[in-house]
């Protein structure tokens, strides 16, 4: 597991709205230009935020690439995921 | 006596962005308290004549990426903000002090200090957001923003950031300009941003801290393992390291505790003090 490569994806998304964009657009042509394995594609284009906290990816920026994709005023449903999918 | 410029005040002060996103979430009573403490550390500067304000914050994984991470950053040029639309201020330019700015980043790399710097930032809301709900109600007063790294894994040594505090006091000594200074230290306190704990509040945790300011202990709050924050305050709570560079820059030997608020629906305990030292008195 690359926590860098994971982060340099999801810092992308954050860094700049044109690259979220072209995230939600076509998840996986965004992620072929990062040195991520199968598994990892898969969890940053589920965006997967339990197993990318797990994988112990930083949480603040965990939090910044889906407010860029799902809006900060979604944060509640962010923590919902988080820790449902934690319970469950 | 050759004309330098001083540090007049220091302050510990909340940069929370639900203060500003999410105004009234709050009970009244704990927006209000926070309201006032914003206003009245303005009534300070306003009071102290405070023609410059240095900031101490620290990115949230929003500024600096992977490819950079700076243990510690001074704007010496352009500054603007907010970073975070979201945050509801409309993005516009924050003077700067550049050549004070200039003035620290050069005593610092002659004492060490491995700086990094920006001739044009776009400042987060560790910066931002003490500066549209506090300072920019003080007449005149620019802004030099400085982050420190509490935020991306290995964070700033906190020997470092004191370190840093003495270089800034050491730079606003030896100025050659008649401006009056206050520095201020933001965030911390317990919160937890973007892990599991979002929304817990250790209330113990931050009245042991409130004690250790009361006394400017930057020993006492030097001494806290970052594993010990992490687990029982959250990483939000690694900020401590912005009060320590804020301490070690006033010399501060005293603290006075202006407020400090559990605020469930901002995520964080919200404190405001002032930091006092044998210098100031009189300021």
């Amino acid at each position: 597991m690359s926590t860098h490569a994971v982060e340099l994806a999801l810092w992308t998304i954050v860094a700049d709205p044109r690259d979220g964009a072209r995230f939600q657009a076509d998840p996986e042509a965004f992620l072929a230009s990062f040195r991520l394995d199968d598994d990892e594609r898969a969890i940053v284009r589920e965006l997967d935020v339990r197993r990318l906290i797990d994988l112990d990816i930083n949480s603040m920026l965990v939090m910044n690439a889906y407010c860029a994709l799902h809006g900060f005023q979604n944060i509640p449903t962010y923590l919902q995921t988080l820790n449902g999918a934690a319970r469950g | 006596m050759p004309l330098v410029a001083e540090i007049v005040g220091g302050f510990l002060i909340p940069h929370d962005p639900l203060i500003a996103v999410i105004p009234g979430a709050p009970e009244p009573h704990h927006a209000e308290s926070i309201a006032r403490g914003m206003e009245r550390v303005a009534a300070r500067l306003r009071e102290l004549r405070v023609d410059t304000v240095i900031t101490i914050g620290d990115d949230h994984y929003g500024m600096f990426g992977p490819g950079c991470i700076p243990a510690c950053l001074i704007g010496i040029g352009d500054v603007e903000g907010p970073l975070e639309p979201f945050l509801g201020f409309a993005r516009a330019p924050i003077p700067n002090d550049e050549e004070l700015a200039a003035h620290i980043l050069r005593t610092g790399f002659d004492d060490g200090i491995g700086w990094s710097y920006a001739r044009s930032l776009v400042v987060d809301h560790s910066c931002a957001v003490p500066y549209y709900l506090c300072y920019r109600n003080v007449p005149g007063v620019r802004m030099i923003p400085i982050y420190l790294n509490d935020g991306v894994a290995p964070y700033v040594p906190v020997t470092l950031a004191r370190r840093i505090g003495e270089s800034i006091r050491d730079a606003v000594r030896t100025h050659a300009a008649a401006t009056r200074v206050a520095v201020i230290g933001t965030g911390g306190w317990s919160h937890w941003v973007g892990a599991p704990e979002m929304g817990r509040i250790n209330e113990h945790f931050d009245a042991q801290v409130n004690e250790l300011i009361a006394k400017a202990d930057i020993d006492g709050i030097a001494a806290l393992s970052d594993a010990t924050v992490l687990a029982t305050a959250g990483n939000g709570a690694l900020e401590f390291r912005n009060w320590i560079c804020a301490m070690a820059a006033v010399g501060a030997s005293q603290g006075e505790l202006l407020s400090y608020d559990a605020v469930p629906a901002w995520v964080s305990g919200l404190g405001f003090a002032e930091l006092h030292a044998p210098q100031l008195v009189g300021a």
